[in-house]
């Protein structure tokens, strides 16, 4: 693990992390952005990877979990990879919020220096958001991790057509949540996938 | 307004009586429309899936969905998906400095 206390402006949760490992375009994700996630964040993908089984049944919870967990570490692992950062967060918060709490605690002491949080879970993100509302002589927004492919997408880094391939992969895997965060990001572009999924999205 | 076509009568002999007597052991009794009305929207989210919902939201944006049922079924998602889209739109104007690599 690197912990290098580098600093990107995108920083991005355990949850967010594992939904966009799981998609296709991740490897140019990791080719293109920087990107920064704490220690507890990475803590939680490990332990994830000892808790689940890569022979799990595909299309399980469980199979996602483990292979949205490996790929992502793994880009934090690369030691070739400088863009990949994993900060330590103090204190080093506990419990099952604890990975969305260090990132909040993290943006709370170094709020100039982040400008996008990643999290998949809605109330981190309005609670993230308060903390930036709130930051003097700061912008920041905290957003689904569909923002990571819309990076993408902006910057030519991939076609609309794999942008949307990356929303179906995404919304297969996190069912629900995913969908409502899918919605919101087509709207916002906006951008029409129609054409590109099926009709019912989770075929 | 209420009319007629609004009622929505079921089967429960249990049900009726254990309704009964909460009413008769509260003074001013319990409004039993307004607790059902509760319940059923309740539960009908409840049994609803990933997939039906997702299809139950398509299904909105076409106009094939009152608001009302969709307010019922899909609960604040829709507000949700729309204040997540205002934090999105917010979030591509910001500046993109460091955010890719050289």
């Amino acid at each position: 693990m690197v912990d290098d206390d580098v600093r990107h402006p995108v920083i991005a949760d355990t949850d967010a992390l594992i939904a966009v490992a799981n998609t296709s375009l991740w490897p140019r994700i990791v080719e293109t952005l920087q990107l920064t996630t704490t220690n507890v964040c990475y803590h939680e993908l490990t332990r994830h990877i000892r808790e689940t089984s890569e022979h799990a049944p595909a299309e399980t919870r469980e199979k996602w979990l483990h292979d949205g967990c490996t790929t992502a570490r793994k880009s934090f692992d690369d030691d070739a990879n400088d863009s990949f950062t994993v900060v330590s967060c103090v204190p080093r918060p506990h419990g099952e919020d604890a990975g969305e709490q260090s990132i909040q605690t993290d943006i709370e002491q170094h709020p100039e220096t982040y400008r996008f949080a990643i999290l998949m879970d809605k109330h981190g993100r309005r609670s993230i958001n308060r903390v930036f509302d709130q930051a003097d002589e700061t912008n920041g927004k905290a957003v689904a991790p569909t923002f990571l492919l819309y990076l993408l997408l902006d910057s030519g880094a991939c076609t609309v057509e794999e942008f949307c391939h990356a929303c179906g992969e995404m919304l297969r895997g996190e069912g629900w949540l995913g969908y409502q965060a899918i919605q919101a990001a087509w709207d916002a572009i906006p951008v029409d996938c129609a054409q590109y999924l099926p009709d019912d999205l989770l075929s | 307004m209420s009319t007629n076509n609004d009622k929505i009568q079921f089967r429960g002999r249990a049900e009726k009586e254990a309704t009964q007597i909460v009413d008769q052991l509260r003074l001013g009794g319990i409004n039993i429309s307004e607790l059902a009305r509760q319940g059923l929207a309740e539960k009908l989210r409840e049994t609803l899936s990933d997939e039906e919902r997702i299809t139950l939201h398509q299904q909105y944006k076409k106009g094939e969905l009152s608001d009302d049922a969709a307010e019922i079924l899909l609960g604040d998602a829709i507000e949700e998906i729309d204040r997540e889209r205002e934090a999105f739109e917010e979030a591509t104007e910001l500046d993109t400095t460091d955010v890719f690599q050289e």
